[in-house]
């Protein structure tokens, strides 16, 4: 069997490679880094992911990996959609954090993870959270324009 | 000149009123939000002159083709892709480094950006004419 069939997913393999590498390279000090928590663990989990990923696509035939118009118009649709959801999701966090600095507005501990930073994990940090909202949002909105069927 | 009377206007009309008078008693009521009041009544006014201008013409005249939905669909795709890279590498940076960025502005950096650059493909994908 080939390894390699399709070679426009090579370069995931190489990037999965080099993020493995730059994060061995950061936990063994070779690349020195001055925030709190230590990124060379993360970049090795993405770099494997990457690295997966790539061998995967890159194994799979190249008239099998592209996308088809059907497929193209969809993902466009989503994340045309996305984009919007982001953009209120932003203004909101905005306002929240305009409202609780002027302690206008006190809604106890409820969006305790948004309205005190310090005691956050950096899991759900705000930019983490907008992340998530986008990959929620992709999730859901390709399910339903998936099972709505009509690309207009 | 004649002026369109149908839901399509009277929707907006009615919620820039209610936008105002919301505006007006947020500002009166609860001093602590008056920039938010005055937001209101300013918002409430444009959606209103839009309005007023939408009623002038006719209601063809606001109707996308399908070229225009194939343009939006592909600024918004890019535009979120370029915001979603600024937010990533805003993490990163509030992650991994010492620097620390308000929110404040980063949100307001990653409004901009993300406006911005959704106009500014809008307008290069409407100019380009041919849309894959």
């Amino acid at each position: 069997m080939k390894l390699i069939n399709n070679k426009r997913y090579t370069v995931l393999v190489v990037l999965g490679l080099v993020n493995i590498m730059i994060g061995l390279a950061e936990m063994l000090k070779i690349i020195p880094y001055s925030g709190t928590a230590t990124p060379g663990v993360s970049m090795m989990g993405a770099g494997i992911i990457i690295l997966i990923i790539g061998l995967y696509l890159s194994r799979t035939p190249e008239s099998e990996s592209m996308p088809d118009e059907r497929t193209m118009k969809r993902d466009m649709k989503v994340q045309s959609s996305t984009f919007g959801i982001i953009l209120a999701y932003v203004t909101l966090l905005l306002l929240m954090d305009v409202s609780w600095s002027s302690n206008s507005i006190n809604m106890g501990d409820f969006f305790l993870i948004f309205s005190r930073p310090e005691d956050m994990s950096v899991l759900f940090s705000r930019y983490m959270s907008i992340i998530f909202v986008a990959i929620i949002s992709i999730v859901a909105l390709t399910f339903y324009y998936n099972k709505k069927g009509d690309m207009k | 000149m004649k002026f369109r009377r149908d839901k399509y206007i009277l929707r907006p009309m009615l919620m820039s009123i209610g936008m105002v008078i919301a505006g007006i008693l947020l500002s009166y009521l609860m001093p602590s939000l008056f920039f938010a009041g005055v937001g209101l009544i300013m918002a409430g006014m444009i959606l209103s002159v839009m309005g007023v201008y939408a009623a002038t013409k006719p209601i063809e005249y606001f109707m996308p083709d399908e070229r225009i939905n194939k343009n939006t669909d592909k600024a918004g795709h890019h535009a979120f892709w370029i915001m979603v890279n600024v937010v990533i590498i805003l993490n990163l940076i509030d992650m991994f480094t010492s620097v620390s960025i308000e929110y404040n502005i980063a949100g307001l950096l990653i409004l901009f950006i993300g406006i911005y650059s959704f106009w500014i493909l809008g307008w290069f994908y409407g100019k380009k004419g041919d849309l894959e």
